[in-house]
């Protein structure tokens, strides 16, 4: 469940709920984060921080809340969060993107929150907002802040869409190369997140995709061995398996069907190691 | 020196060879065929006055590559102008063991363009003994086919006294020169040596009349040897070898060699007589480094599709002890322990334009120990039967531990972390009989198997110019494991040397490239990958002869061949396999005066092996002459002055194993002074 980043239905991430017992947590560990932005949540008596692992880019940005009592300065570790972005466009034009948002009812043992923001495009094209809703499980207040925040297109393609012209709603789809760390030469596992864009408002997954993928090294011409094609597993996330023979610019060329249903097969990701 | 006394050098190992060698002066070499032990000893450093009708003579300053390339045991892979591979009859690689005194060393190359012998220079070692039978497994698991190098020891003297050697030597076909210097400082009680040895050779010119690019190479070469006598039965030794080749052209090869670096040091103590029974014993330990850069930024832009780095490097440690026992005088019993931790690594970075490095660990940093246990007797019974028999069983642990090199065999579905142990046996025996002091039969077989090289468990994307694919290692793949049998035949009387040798081999497990269509290749315009992988079989067949016969106080000849077959259990020939190849030569002497003239050929090889994309090579034949005059200036002090011309007829021709067809050198005419002092 996507659309609507106010009714998480992500189921807990027990792996990763450590912090909440840590009475050693006095200050998140951000280590390897890059700090976004600040605001303060005057409902919830809290200051929040945005920590995103590189600078914002179209694609998966795995996104991180610290979160710390505006008085005292505490760390705060129970609560939820989620992710609404929106893009002005220069247009006039408004919409927003897909989440997927980590709501768990506590902070991760490093005291942060985090979900997944699937920013659609660069800010070129206009201004993202990222609208934020705090729960603070302390006080059982709620609030909402918001971040301006700056999508810059990196060296990597990680966010491609084509328009399914086999339905007669020809919608776009849009699929996300979602990486929770970076990849390496060797194996690694391969996320793709495919969502239908609805409307201007309303990102649906797309649950019925099969994808097939060929990573390839555009400047060698080459491949590599073993790799396995990305199979659904819920919320519009297909999980596969990438492999990486050296460093340098892959290319993983996508073929996109429903069914035995061609939809697209001229998309592709790429990614520098 | 008798047949005898060569036996026991052999037996002895390289501690004896410096006794036996004390009395020698160093500026030729010859070859000594010793069927009825089934090796090969090469001395260099045979005197030059007194030489006797097996002699051929070599500057001092020779290319040890010649000097190999002229035993009948040994053929070449020739790639460019230097740094030949060896072949020992029909065995490379891993099927060989190739040592300097004993210690184990491995090329840094992962293209094979850096054998062991070329980190050594003619004028440091005294002799090369090349190894088949109960003698081959001593320093290491081989197919029974092995190569020592023994390098030239400090010689001690009565009292103080300095000798030395200055070699100067040129050749027309790469405007080549080379320079030696040895020093030997002797007293009864300790003894120096050093050697240096420099040589700087161009791009040659070959019998087409075209001057062939990228065969150019430099390589500086210095040694020292020193030795102590502690006690009345010990002698203390250490000895260094550094060893710097540059500028190195490859011209079968896309790429060159920037840089071959080695430096080798052993400290060894050897005992004599310590008890009745025990006529020598011998420690060792050392360290070698090697080190290994290639280079293409001297080829022109076009003919390279991106730049690349590709550096390697082996470091290894190791050491050894062994006793030689007399329990009787008919017996003879040499055990040894050896022990070896090697290292290797390489990388490969390309720099393609306008993006990211691209990098990959094609050695993942791979570790072997390796410990193995050598025994070897010598029975001789009445009526001149003799039993040569030996054992060595090896255990080696091999695994990785570069992370990048670990994760990359993720690709391959292997998990990196999984070490790799293997127990390599090897038992021969030979039965050697002597009638009268002519007829010498011997009759021989055994069992060996050997480790699976680097290359072979984890070589990661090695591209194979010969056949255009990039090799993949299999860490799981088997050792080879051959069955042979042997048989030589000598005669010799006051006037003629004959002798002929027959070697068969069947090889389980032959180890060998395989087309996989599963894996991409990676270098830019290869064929594809092929996977190391076991073959079920293959068969191997060598059979040399040789004739020698005085015709008179002053000439004699020498007329030689070998042929050797290969097949794979598929019927398609072995690659890399020399057709039947001969010698025949007329040698003058008398008193300081030293003349021969040589025909060296092959014939057609058409037995090629067609999934190597080999293919056929035409025969060819090459005439060389060869003077050397002797002058004795006053006591002691030796000027000897050499001339000859090789390829005399400037044919215009490649040998089988001559990759990429490359011509040779057309006539080249050389030159070199040795003064000794």
């Amino acid at each position: 469940m996507v659309t609507n980043p106010t009714a998480p239905t992500t189921p807990i991430d027990t792996t990763d709920t450590s912090g909440t017992n840590n009475p050693n947590v006095g200050k998140a560990n951000t280590d390897g984060l890059k700090l976004i932005g600040k605001a303060t949540s005057a409902e919830t008596k809290a200051k929040l921080e945005l920590y995103a692992r590189e600078d914002l880019y179209p694609g998966m940005n795995l996104l991180y809340i610290a979160a710390y009592d505006s008085e005292t300065e505490a760390l705060l570790t129970k609560g939820d969060i989620s992710f609404m972005p929106m893009m002005k466009m220069n247009s006039g034009m408004e919409h927003s993107a897909p989440v997927l948002n980590k709501v768990i009812g506590a902070a991760n043992s490093n005291g942060l929150f985090s979900g997944q923001v699937f920013f659609v495009m660069p800010s070129d094209a206009g201004k993202w907002t990222l609208k934020t809703t705090f729960k603070n499980g302390t006080g059982s207040s709620e609030g909402e802040v918001s971040f301006d925040v700056t999508v810059t297109q990196n060296s990597n393609r990680m966010m491609v869409s084509f328009m399914d012209t086999t339905t007669t709603e020809r919608k776009s789809i849009f699929l996300s190369y979602a990486l929770s760390e970076n990849p390496k030469v060797g194996s690694n596992e391969l996320k793709i997140v495919a969502f239908t864009r609805k409307n201007m408002m309303e990102w649906p997954a797309a649950d019925d995709l099969i994808i097939e993928f060929e990573p390839t090294m555009p400047s060698m011409g080459h491949g590599s061995p073993n790799n396995v094609n990305p199979t659904f597993t819920s919320e519009g996330t297909y999980i596969g398996k990438v492999n990486y023979t050296m460093t340098g610019k892959w290319q993983l060329d996508l073929t996109i069907k429903r069914g035995t249903q061609l939809l697209n097969d001229e998309l592709y990701f790429d990614y520098t190691l | 020196m008798s047949i005898k006394t060569w036996l026991l050098l052999v037996i002895l190992g390289i501690t004896e060879a410096a006794f036996c060698q004390s009395s020698q002066q160093d500026s030729s070499i010859f070859f000594q065929l010793k069927p009825e032990e089934l090796n090969t000893v090469i001395v260099l450093g045979a005197s030059n006055s007194k030489k006797s009708n097996a002699v051929q003579n070599y500057s001092a300053g020779a290319n040890l590559d010649k000097i190999l390339e002229d035993n009948s045991n040994i053929q070449l892979v020739k790639r460019g102008g230097y740094a030949f591979e060896p072949i020992i009859n029909g065995l490379s690689g891993g099927q060989t063991a190739i040592t300097i005194d004993g210690m184990r060393i491995f090329g840094a190359c992962t293209d094979k363009m850096d054998p062991v012998t070329s980190y050594v220079s003619a004028n440091n070692l005294s002799s090369v003994n090349v190894n088949a039978g109960t003698s081959a497994a001593e320093h290491g698991s081989n197919l029974n086919a092995s190569l020592n190098l023994t390098s030239s020891k400090a010689e001690f003297s009565d009292s103080l006294k300095v000798k030395g050697q200055v070699d100067l030597g040129s050749a027309s076909a790469a405007r080549e020169y080379n320079t030696g210097v040895r020093l030997n400082i002797g007293t009864n009680h300790w003894a120096l040596k050093a050697t240096g040895n420099k040589r700087k050779a161009n791009a040659y010119r070959a019998g087409t009349g075209q001057v062939i690019p990228f065969t150019q190479y430099q390589k500086e070469n210095l040694s020292g040897n020193f030795r102590l006598k502690a006690g009345k039965k010990s002698i203390i030794e250490a000895k260094y070898i550094y060893d710097k080749a540059f500028d190195i052209g490859y011209a079968a090869l896309p790429m060159d060699v920037a840089l071959a670096e080695s430096n080798i040091a052993q400290l060894s103590a050897n005992f004599y007589d310590l008890l009745p029974w025990i006529s020598t014993s011998t420690v060792s330990v050392y360290a070698n480094r090697i080190e290994h850069i290639m280079d293409d930024t001297k080829r022109p832009p076009e003919s390279i599709a991106m730049h690349m780095d590709m550096p390697g490097e082996t470091n290894t440690q190791g050491g050894f002890g062994s006793i030689t026992i007399a329990p009787s005088n008919k017996d003879e019993i040499i055990l040894k322990v050896d022990y070896y931790n090697t290292y290797q690594f390489a990388e490969m970075l390309m720099y393609p334009e306008n993006e990211a490095v691209m990098y990959m660990v094609t050695w993942p940093g791979v570790h072997r120990k390796a410990i193995g246990f050598y025994a070897g007797h010598v029975r001789n019974f009445e009526q001149n039967w003799k039993l040569n028999t030996s054992f060595r069983i090896e255990n080696s642990l091999t695994y990785l531990s570069d992370s990048v090199g670990i994760q990359q065999l993720q690709v391959f579905n292997l998990n990196g972390y999984t070490s790799h142990n293997h127990q390599p046996i090897s038992i021969q025996s030979d039965l050697e009989k002597t009638w009268g002091k002519q007829w010498v039969l011997s009759l021989g077989g055994g069992y060996s198997q050997r480790l699976p090289t680097t290359s072979e468990m984890y070589g990661y994307y090695l591209f194979n110019q010969s056949d255009g694919y990039d090799y993949i290692g299999d860490p799981d793949i088997a050792m080879e494991t051959a069955y042979n049998a042997v048989s030589s035949l000598k005669y010799t009387s006051d006037k003629n040397v004959l002798s002929t040798r027959i070697n068969y081999q069947f090889i389980d497990n032959y180890i060998y490239g395989v087309i996989d269509p599963n894996l991409w290749q990676m270098t830019i315009g290869a064929n594809g990958a092929k996977k190391y992988s076991n073959l079920k079989s293959a068969q191997l067949l060598n059979f040399q002869t040789s004739w020698k016969k005085s015709w008179s106080e002053h000439f004699s000849s020498l007329a030689e061949g070998r042929y050797t077959w290969g097949e794979k259990n598929s019927k398609v020939p072995l690659p890399q396999i020399s057709p039947f190849s001969y010698r025949a030569n007329i040698e003058y002497s008398k008193k300081n005066w030293f003349g021969l003239v040589e025909v060296v050929g092959a014939l057609q090889q058409e037995l090629i092996d067609t999934e190597f994309i080999e293919f056929a090579s035409p025969a060819w034949a090459i005439v060389n002459l060869r003077v050397k005059k002797n002058i004795e200036l006053k006591k002691q002090h030796l000027l000897s002055i050499q001339m000859g011309i090789e390829n005399l007829l400037d044919s215009d021709y490649h040998r089988h194993l001559d990759w990429g067809k490359i011509a040779r050198p057309g006539i080249n005419l050389y030159g070199s002074l040795s003064y000794e002092f």
